[in-house]
This record gives structure tokens, C-alpha cells and sequence, in this order.
């Protein structure tokens, strides 16, 4: 047995061996020639079959990691929108801010920033809840103003961290006011079922036309004189009575409000 | 004996066909697999020396053709471990049984390829190649040998499914 595998094995070497001396001094290159020839035909078929089946394997690794991509994506592109959509909140915000911080920069008010938490429960009133209370220093009747100093209500009810704020569309709201016009008309703005807001008590006498501006009078104590309300509407006046009503546009929309200012006086 | 040759021929061109295939269009199995390394293995336990022997020379000669090392190496390689097969085999693993199969497949694979990369660094340092393995290539023998091993498996399957040479002995 032994030596047959010897033998076997000196063949093999021999084979070898002369192989590879025939290679480096050319004599095989026929030989080789012919292998490939025959065998690429056949080369041809399998790599096309396993490039195929090689490319199915590729192409479903690559749907996996686009899938896996894409899901990365769009949890990227929705983390991102929140992002812009907050950045968006916040420069609406900061240009509030900055108006009402310009407003207060030239009056050299006393003031409290704070932020509109919640409107109130019932449909009734057109109130809302502010963040600061009498930790803050507010106190009830003061002045609430928006962007640009414009007045949006009072306060009326304080606790310690949050107050409660009327607005001025209000039926229960009253604001001593003056028209922006050459006889200084005076009068009292009232709210008119939450949806605007009319300066009542106008005599029929003054000269009140349509875009007079109106402003806060100073006769309430605790609200600053000159805090714009709102822009004169309409003008209803009935003959055989005594006063005339001026309906106004407010300058603010109420709806919308985020951020007010407490004036402190 | 003729139905052997043709046997010998088909088996011969199958597995040099599937190794290209391998190696060209399954990148990541690139380097990892030798079917005929198990086919020689394989071999060894079912056919006549002189057969592994014609097999191994004939294989490792075309694999040689194709290949960018120097020529002779891989037949070179595969022929030693064709010898160091029949050796064992017949000395050691005489029972055709599966756990046989496996320790020569696991044997014949380290020696393939600790042989070849000693071949290739000798070839390298005598100036006939330019390629040096590194150390990160010796990786690949781990995962050679493993995927010998699994394919050890299936052949031996394959063999008891065809032919009774070998004996289905499983521990129990």
C-alpha cells in the first residue's frame, strides 16, 4: 500500500514539476490555450448564472439598507420638520417679543413677560390664563398688552403663580379710552360678545371719523395713559339719542395671542 | 473503471467551474470556500489514490492557469495535501465514517492553506511574485476551515444519498 502511494505520489510531483518547467519556457501555453478555450464556454453559463443569482443576493442586501436608509430618513425628515416648525414658533415669537420689548425700552415701563397657558373652560367669557400671579408682583386691573403696546385686556383674578386675564372682546369688559382726534373724545371701550369691541358714551356732538385711532385715557389708576386699543370702525349714531357708538377693528387679533406683557405702573 | 474517468471528468470541471463562480460573483464568499479542497477530500475517502492523485495535479494545474501567484502553486499545494490525505486516511481513518471525514477535512484544510501561504511568502521572498500576504489574510484560514467542515457535511449526505461507501455512524 505504502508503496503504491509513493509511487503515485513521485508521478504527481514528476507532473508537477515538468508542468511548471514547460510554463516558464513557453511549451505549455498551447495546452493552457486549449483549457481555456474549452472551459469558457462553459465559465460563461455558470458566471452568468451565478452572477445573477450573486446580483440577486447583492441587490437584496442594497434594498435592505435602502430600506434601512430610508427609514433613518424619513425618521430624520419628520424629527426635522418638528425642528423647523418649532424654530418657526420661536422667531414668531422672538419678533413678538422684540416689539414689545421696544415698546417697553421707550416708555420705561416696569413690566412682566409672560406666556398665555390656556384659554378658560367656559365658552362664555374671552379670558385667559397667564404664567405669572402675585409671586411676580402682578395685581388685579392691570394692564395686559400684546406686540407693539397694544392693550388686549386686564387682569382680573390673581393667584400665586397665574392670573387670570379679561380680554377685550369681553361683555364684561371696560377700558377708559380716548379718541385719537382734535376734540379728545372721551369715552368707554366695551367688548361686544367676544367678538369686538365698541367705544360707547361718545357724545353726539364730537367729531369722531372712521380710522381715529383709540387710546387708553390714564383715568383708570393702575392703566398707563396712550396704550393703543384699537382703530374706530364705524361710526353708529341714532339722532334722537344722546351718545353715539363707535364700532372698532382691533389692531391685535385676539385669537392668536402667545406672549403678553403685564405693565406694572 | 470508465464510468470513473467520466466521473473523474464531470466532477474535475464542476467543481473548478463552481469555485470560479464563487469566488467571481459571491464577493463575500471571496476566499473563504475551496470546493476543491472537499472535493479532494471527498475523494480521498472514496476513490483510489492514483485518481486523487490525476485529480489534484489536473485541478490545481488549471486553477494554477487562471490564478496571478506563480505558477505551480496551487497544484503544488493541492497535490501535498492530496498525499498527506491518503497518509492519514490510511493510517488513521480507515472507518469511511462521518467523524473521520470531518477531522481529515479539518486537517487537510489547515495544512492546504498553512502550505500555500508558506509557498506564497517563499515565492515572494525568492522574487518570483510581488504578492506578500499580511497578517489579516490569516484570518480567512478560520474561515476557510470552518466552511470546509460545512461542506465536509453536505457532501457526506450527498455520498449516503448516491452511494453506501461511507458509513452513516452519528453519535447518539
Amino acid at each position: 500500500m505504502l508503496e503504491k502511494i509513493i509511487k503515485s505520489a513521485i508521478y504527481g510531483l514528476t507532473a508537477i514539476l515538468l508542468a511548471v518547467f514547460f510554463h516558464y519556457i513557453g511549451w505549455l501555453r498551447p495546452v493552457e490555450n486549449i483549457f481555456v478555450t474549452v472551459l469558457s464556454p462553459l465559465q460563461g453559463l455558470v458566471s452568468v448564472g451565478s452572477r445573477s443569482t450573486g446580483g440577486f443576493y447583492d441587490s437584496w442586501l442594497r434594498k435592505r439598507d435602502l430600506l434601512a436608509e430610508n427609514q433613518k430618513l424619513q425618521n430624520d425628515l419628520i424629527k426635522m420638520s418638528i425642528d423647523a416648525s418649532k424654530l418657526k414658533a420661536l422667531e414668531e415669537e422672538n419678533v413678538i417679543l422684540r416689539k414689545e420689548l421696544n415698546f417697553i425700552d421707550e416708555k420705561k415701563y416696569k413690566f412682566v413677560a409672560s406666556k398665555i397657558i390656556t384659554g378658560v373652560s367656559d365658552p362664555l367669557s374671552q379670558s385667559v390664563i397667564i404664567n405669572r400671579g402675585a409671586r411676580d408682583g402682578i395685581e388685579k386691573g392691570l394692564a395686559v398688552i400684546a406686540e407693539g403696546g397694544v392693550l388686549v385686556g386686564k387682569v382680573i383674578e390673581v393667584n400665586q403663580d397665574y392670573s387670570k386675564v379679561l380680554l377685550l372682546s369681553d361683555n364684561k369688559s371696560r377700558v377708559a379710552a380716548t379718541i385719537q382726534n382734535l376734540d379728545h373724545t372721551v369715552g368707554l371701550v366695551e367688548g361686544q360678545y367676544g367678538l369686538s369691541f365698541a367705544m360707547t358714551n361718545i357724545p353726539q356732538n364730537q367729531d369722531v371719523k372712521e380710522g381715529d385711532l383709540v387710546v387708553t385715557s390714564g383715568l383708570e389708576g393702575k392703566i398707563p395713559k396712550d396704550l393703543l386699543i384699537a382703530k374706530v370702525e364705524t361710526i353708529k349714531a341714532v339722532e334722537s339719542e344722546i351718545f353715539k357708538t363707535a364700532l372698532l377693528t382691533p389692531i391685535v387679533v385676539l385669537d392668536n395671542l402667545s406672549n403678553v406683557i403685564v405693565i406694572i405702573p | 473503471m470508465k464510468s470513473e474517468k467520466i466521473w473523474l471528468v464531470v466532477l474535475l470541471i464542476s467543481a473548478i467551474l463552481a469555485q470560479f463562480a464563487l469566488e467571481n460573483s459571491f464577493s463575500f464568499l471571496g476566499g473563504k470556500i475551496n470546493l476543491i479542497l472537499v472535493a479532494l477530500v471527498v475523494l480521498i475517502n472514496l476513490m483510489d489514490f492514483s485518481f486523487v492523485i490525476i485529480f489534484a495535479v489536473i485541478a490545481g494545474l488549471i486553477l494554477d492557469i487562471y490564478s496571478g501567484l506563480p505558477f505551480g502553486l496551487i497544484s503544488l499545494s493541492l497535490f501535498l495535501t492530496a498525499l498527506l490525505g491518503e497518509l492519514l486516511f490510511v493510517n488513521f481513518f480507515t472507518n469511511f465514517s462521518f467523524y473521520s471525514l470531518l477531522i481529515m477535512g479539518f486537517l487537510a484544510a489547515v495544512f492546504y492553506h498553512l502550505l500555500f501561504s508558506l509557498l506564497v511568502v517563499g515565492s515572494y521572498f525568492v522574487g518570483l511574485s510581488d504578492f506578500l500576504p499580511k497578517l489579516t489574510d490569516f484570518y480567512g484560514l478560520l474561515w476557510q476551515v470552518l466552511s470546509a467542515e460545512v461542506l465536509m457535511v453536505l457532501a457526506y449526505y450527498l455520498v449516503n444519498m448516491l452511494s453506501k461507501r461511507f458509513k452513516p455512524i452519528f453519535l447518539r
